[in-house]
């Protein structure tokens, strides 16, 4: 007999090499059977849910929807009238310091007049032509006048 | 009580429960130690076995007696076991190769599986085969299941059968010989 031969092991018998926990099979058993009516409800459940919750998201999107656009409407108005509001607003504090820098300005002037005797200052024709430009705020056109005239 | 009577009392509203109590008795193991030599771990077979049966007592208003109660069981039983390897390949992104590695790593620690050597090499022959090969191979050589039987729930011809089995046999009384000089006899 060859060496190989002699070495040779026998695998004849079908042993079942995988084992299982001590009474697995009777637990098991219970379990199916405890389990089945369950999972039989969850399943149905499951399938109950789901339509409920696609019914449920389109009821809710159709009342965001339904609520949302008037409001959002009425936010645009308020928010219009708040604009307009706050332009107006902004003109009546424009206003007034406007106001406020004019007197401020003639105050100023009487300060000025008072302060250098300005009744006997004399002035020359074109000096006074500046003047009147200068009062009528249209001091640039004064320059371009006596531009051309030179 | 024999397949008929078990369909019998099912069909009957009134006795459907005792019906299916009767059928988890009749097939608990025998589901079991299908998914069980498929799958190698204790925990999935457990799982699917339970999986099984709620399968069974969903669709048990759609079996049709044009094939037999335990042949339509059997199909459920390998069609899951299959789709869960499947699934399991594809969730761990593994190959074939891998999946196997991992399975016969898990079997080396696990208590549940007697850890002989030769034992160790023999399931790892019979997983390298591809998955419906290894199932036609554990129909016929642990569970005897006569070929005719065989065509029903893979519905595949008996001669094709013999012949996936005689090959898968035959690799691994190869591989077994090869490897550690093990003599694998074949007496199907």
């Amino acid at each position: 007999m060859s060496k190989s031969k002699m070495n040779q092991k026998e695998m004849t018998s079908k042993k079942n090499p995988f084992k299982v926990p001590e009474n697995y099979f009777d637990n098991l058993e219970k379990e199916i059977l405890s389990n089945k009516p369950k999972k039989r409800i969850e399943f149905s459940t499951t399938k109950i849910l789901k339509y409920a919750a696609v019914v449920l998201l389109a009821i809710g999107i159709g009342t965001t929807v339904f609520y949302t656009l008037p409001v959002k409407e009425d936010t645009n108005i308020i928010a219009r009238q708040t604009q307009d509001s706050f332009y107006k607003n902004s003109k009546i504090i424009s206003t007034t310091q406007e106001n406020e820098a004019i007197e401020e300005l003639l105050l100023n002037q009487e300060k000025f007049v008072e302060e250098h005797n300005v009744e006997n200052i004399e002035f020359s024709e074109q000096e006074y032509e500046y003047l009147e430009y200068y009062l009528h705020g249209d001091y640039n056109s004064y320059l371009t006048y006596n531009e051309l005239d030179l | 009580m024999n397949d008929e009577e078990i369909f019998e009392l099912i069909e009957e509203k009134t006795t459907r429960e005792r019906g299916y109590s009767l059928l988890v008795k009749e097939y608990k193991e025998k589901i079991y130690w299908q998914i069980r030599r498929m799958v190698l771990s204790h925990d999935d077979a457990n799982d699917l076995t339970q999986d099984v049966f709620i399968k069974i007592y969903q669709n048990l208003d759609t079996f049709k007696k044009d094939s037999s109660l335990s042949t339509w069981i059997y199909r459920i039983t390998l069609n899951h076991s299959i789709n869960f390897l499947n699934n399991k390949k594809r969730r761990l992104m593994l190959g074939f190769s891998s999946l196997e590695n991992k399975m016969i790593d898990n079997l080396k620690s696990d208590p549940l599986f007697d850890s002989d050597e030769a034992e160790l090499k023999l399931q790892k022959a019979i997983l390298s085969l591809p998955t419906k090969q290894r199932a036609i191979f554990n129909l016929r050589y642990y569970d005897e299941m006569p070929f005719e039987e065989m065509s029903k729930i893979l519905n595949t011809s008996q001669s094709a059968l013999k012949s996936s089995y005689h090959f898968a046999a035959k690799k691994i009384q190869e591989s077994l010989l090869k490897e550690d000089n093990i003599k694998f006899n074949l007496d199907n």
